[in-house]
């Protein structure tokens, strides 16, 4: 059991990076995030016993990650509160007009449903639209359909912003 | 700008770890309670559980030890409504363990094993709370009419002075009362647990299901 559990530890140490984009994307306080965090450790604990190697941890880590934030409803009015200055707040300085544009556009990720930022996080990693269709569940073409929704959602709201500044 | 254009420096922002996640350990995070829907559940389950099982060992000594015969066969059917409870709760349960273990199943697959669930869980819960009623109501009122050891000595002076209508219709009015309120009381009880949580996960299967 706890040889068990040392490797289930050495395994999310290396793929820890899946953790920490979705508490991002799911999350705007620091204190959500860490509640997230924790949940999607112990979660993927849980669920560790069933993983059979028939694919690749990371793939169904990711599962794990984006099962349970998006079933996460805990503290969901105070984060819609705290979406603008949480989103904003937290963005490092990168530039100056490569880092408004980029700022923009992680604003209007962040007001993304729970759905498309699943998609929007797998699209981020290169996945091909078969592979997000088997993680989601849908079929790829509904998966395409939904990607273009959401680009053209992202253009549209970044520019919306941009014209507020 | 497109978000093409922006991929590689949004990823690797969202990768960054915030402050407070970098030191936190896996091995602590491992062993701190759940907040998912689920563990809530659990928790309401596990509670329940016990509860039931105290009011059923409760209510068969009761039942065993009294010598009103009305008062027994009373207790007697809390104990089988019990039993039946408690059996639903454990197979509730058993499905509950099974689906917390799919944690890393396909998306549509989890949403809607967690909106059956939870959904059987309100609708079993209501259930079990309406069979109650007629069994404190109606059924208790009828064996402590026709249990003669049950009814108290004084009763004929009571009798005597109130017209029978008004004693049926002040029953009436109040199991009427009494059912309404029960019957609201709980649709709003288990609305505020786990309403909110049912309408998210069918807004999110709804969405996943948009074309």
């Amino acid at each position: 059991m706890e040889s068990t559990e040392q490797q289930f530890i050495q395994l999310l140490g290396e793929h820890q990076k899946i953790i920490h984009k979705v508490c991002n994307l799911y999350m705007h306080h620091p204190l959500d995030k860490e509640d997230l965090f924790q949940e999607i450790t112990l979660q993927a604990w849980k669920g560790y016993a069933q993983f059979k190697g028939k694919s690749k941890f990371s793939t169904w880590l990711y599962r794990v990650a984006l099962n349970t934030a998006i079933t996460y409803f805990k503290k969901e009015r105070k984060q819609i509160q705290q979406v603008d200055e949480a989103w904003a707040g937290e963005i490092p300085d990168h530039g100056k007009e490569d880092n408004e544009q980029f700022n923009l556009m992680y604003k209007a990720i962040g007001e993304l449903s729970k759905i498309d930022k699943a998609i929007i996080m797998l699209y981020l990693d290169d996945l091909p639209y078969q592979e997000i269709s088997d993680m989601l569940g849908i079929s790829p073409n509904h998966v395409a359909v939904k990607m273009n929704r959401i680009k053209i959602k992202l253009k549209e709201s970044a520019l919306k912003y941009s014209s507020t500044l | 700008m497109e978000l093409d254009d922006l991929k590689h420096k949004i990823k690797k922002e969202l990768e960054q770890p915030s402050a407070n996640l970098e030191k936190l350990a896996f091995e602590k995070a491992l062993h701190t309670p759940t907040k998912s829907i689920l563990g809530k559940i659990k928790k309401s389950m596990i509670l329940e559980f016990i509860l039931n099982i105290i009011c059923i060992a409760g209510f068969a000594y009761f039942a065993y030890t009294t010598e009103y015969k009305g008062l027994a066969i009373y207790l007697w059917t809390f104990v089988v409504v019990g039993l039946v409870f408690l059996f639903i709760l454990r197979k509730l349960y058993q499905q509950l363990l099974d689906v917390e273990q799919t944690t890393g199943s396909i998306l549509k697959t989890r949403l809607e094993q967690l909106y059956m669930l939870l959904r059987k869980f309100v609708k079993h819960y209501f259930q079990i709370t309406m069979a109650l009623i007629p069994i404190c109501l109606i059924y208790s009122f009828a064996l402590g009419y026709y249990d003669e050891q049950y009814q108290p000595s004084t009763n004929s002076t009571t009798s005597n002075s109130v017209e029978p209508y008004i004693v049926i219709a002040i029953t009436l009015a109040y199991i009427t009362g009494f059912t309404l309120f029960i019957y609201y009381f709980t649709k709003w009880y288990l609305r505020k647990l786990y309403g909110k949580h049912l309408d998210n996960l069918k807004n999110l299967l709804d969405e996943l299901n948009e074309n």
